[in-house]
């Protein structure tokens, strides 16, 4: 997927009066077209529609040259012109509040270099409350930002997910097993449950691996079926037991694996190769098994049984 | 002491009495309601939203959060959303915690975690309004402003809102209602643009002590968008991986 290039692509149409606006979505803005601040039709009155720098009732416009993002600085407003009629009240508007001052909308522009030529950028009619149709931040390849690295530590991002069996297109039998009791022992690493397994790709997805992912489903459901029976006979004997929670046991680690089953990681660990067994993907850390999951708009890691028993 | 004097003492001690808010002279506390003002400005707004058949916005999300270590950060979202009624959205989301492209095609939503070369695909109901549900309250993805893109943003927002207009301000330049709302446990401000459509300009929600502010810095109205942004393609590379759900009533 190709970055979007936010006002770069709309500089020659908004010079000549075209009120087009861009898409910053992904597309380089070639998918969307048209549309304003305000209404279709007659609203392209109030704006300034690009055209060369002009102000807008004495309005200040930015000059460009050194701006390079063409942004609006905070507290930057347009001062009313000497004798600049002041707008009417409108009776249909709410009681007590000041009537719109269409002298304040303002025309955003910048010079950049564009196939060696330096050219003069608008917002064009895509009136800005901010500070302007922003570039994408540079970054890595496609003008994206870098990943993230520190945030995903975030409690709100990790707190609130379903805590039960991670895997449920199944491949492997003990990993229900080993999570619920993680999630039960340490609801500080909850597990996830997953409710939609990929979509099987039939370059990939062997008749051989489905069929065992099917019977590793069944067994894994069946292990659930028992873990869960049993952490809920856990649960009511620790709450019958003691008015304190108990001190959780540790979760289980495979052999010669480093990380307990249900460990949650926000970025992926060193060493890892991508794996795909059946319509499932992994990622293989030496004797360590990690399924991706996608959770809120991230991925996450979840320590599993290795797939293949 | 005469007479009138004793009165007069009496008098001055009925009035420190009542400035004193003594409880006898007290008068009852107003039921918190929506000012007819303020629920004006969101039919208004509601309409405007609703009624047009495409929208395009640009977004900028600085959200709250508690890190592992007990102190506050606030993460940085850029949002790039579109919607064509009633059943297309495309989301980009470009943020300090989550990269992503959302696309939803009137049958399945997609959420395609950029860096990691990874996609999620779901089964969603026939409308934005479900998609969105789905979206945030089941897959947590943060569209933070859903309530805004629904069929019937009035109907999302106002029952058991209560609150009013406070004031006009400016809004980098532009004129604003601003409107200070309480819904439930959430506080929540609205800032609504005057010289036009009655569109928002800024919204500061704050839950659980945290707070999240949406500034809106551009509104597209009816723009034409390709059916292909709401497609979603796998780029080469990228692997299909499985959505994890959130628990019930937990909100992201």
């Amino acid at each position: 997927m190709k970055s979007c290039g936010p006002v770069l692509l709309i500089a020659a149409s908004c010079v000549l009066a075209a009120p087009q606006a861009e898409a910053r979505l992904g597309d380089g803005g070639r998918g969307m077209q048209g549309g304003s601040f305000h209404a279709p039709a007659g609203a392209g009155g109030r704006h300034a529609h690009g055209g060369g720098p002009r102000a807008a009732a004495g309005g200040r416009v930015h000059a460009g040259g050194g701006r390079a993002e063409g942004s609006h600085s905070r507290g930057e407003r347009p001062q009313r012109a000497e004798g600049a009629r002041r707008p009417q009240p409108n009776p249909n508007r709410p009681a007590g509040v000041q009537h719109a001052d269409h002298s304040r909308q303002r025309t955003s522009q910048r010079r950049e270099v564009q196939g060696g030529r330096q050219v003069t950028v608008n917002a064009g009619n895509t009136v800005v409350a901010g500070h302007g149709a922003r570039p994408v931040p540079p970054g890595a390849a496609g003008g994206y930002r870098p990943p993230p690295v520190a945030y995903p530590v975030y409690v709100g991002g990790n707190s609130g997910w379903d805590a039960g069996a991670v895997i449920a297109g199944g491949l492997v039998a003990g990993a229900t097993a080993g999570l619920v009791a993680g999630a039960v022992s340490n609801a500080n690493a909850p597990p996830a449950v997953i409710v939609a397994a990929p979509a099987p790709s039939a370059a990939t997805a062997a008749p051989a691996a489905a069929d065992q992912a099917r019977q590793s489903a069944d067994a894994a459901q069946s292990a659930a079926s028992e873990a869960q029976q049993a952490a809920r006979q856990a649960q009511s004997a620790a709450a019958a037991a003691a008015p304190q929670p108990a001190s959780p046991p540790p979760a289980p680690t495979p052999p010669g694996a480093r990380y307990a089953l249900g460990t949650r990681f926000a970025q992926l660990p060193e060493g890892c190769q991508p794996e795909r067994i059946g319509p499932i993907s992994f990622d293989h850390c030496g004797q360590d098994w990690l399924q991706p999951v996608m959770e809120g708009g991230t991925v996450a890691w979840i320590a599993v049984p290795p797939p293949l028993g | 002491m005469t007479a009138f004097g004793a009165v007069h003492a009496w008098a001055g001690a009925g009035l420190a009495l009542v400035l004193g808010g003594a409880p006898v002279l007290a008068q009852p506390a107003p039921t918190p309601v929506l000012s007819e003002e303020a629920d004006q400005l969101l039919r208004q707004m509601s309409a405007a939203l609703a009624g047009a058949p495409s929208l395009a916005l640009d977004v900028t999300s600085l959200r709250e959060v508690e890190l592992a270590d007990g102190r506050t950060a606030s993460l940085l979202t850029d949002m790039t959303i579109a919607i064509r009624r009633p059943n297309r959205l495309r989301a980009d989301l470009r943020g300090d915690a989550v990269l992503a492209d959302v696309y939803y095609d009137g049958r399945q939503v997609t959420v395609h975690a950029i860096p990691q070369q990874a996609y999620a695909q779901a089964d969603a109901p026939p409308s934005i309004d479900g998609a969105l549900a789905l979206l945030q309250e089941r897959l947590g993805v943060p569209l933070e402003l859903g309530a805004l893109l629904v069929a019937d943003p009035h109907a999302r927002l106002a029952p058991g809102t209560t609150g009013d207009v406070v004031s006009t301000t400016h809004v980098s330049g532009r004129l604003a209602w601003h409107l200070v709302l309480q819904s439930g446990p959430t506080a929540w401000e609205l800032w609504i643009d005057q010289s036009g459509l009655p569109l928002p300009l800024l919204a500061s929600v704050v839950r659980d002590g945290r707070r999240l502010l949406l500034r809106f810095d551009a509104w597209r109205v009816a723009p034409q968008i390709a059916e292909r942004l709401f497609q979603f393609t796998p780029p080469p590379g990228t692997r299909p991986i499985p959505f994890a759900v959130r628990q019930a009533g937990d909100t992201p």
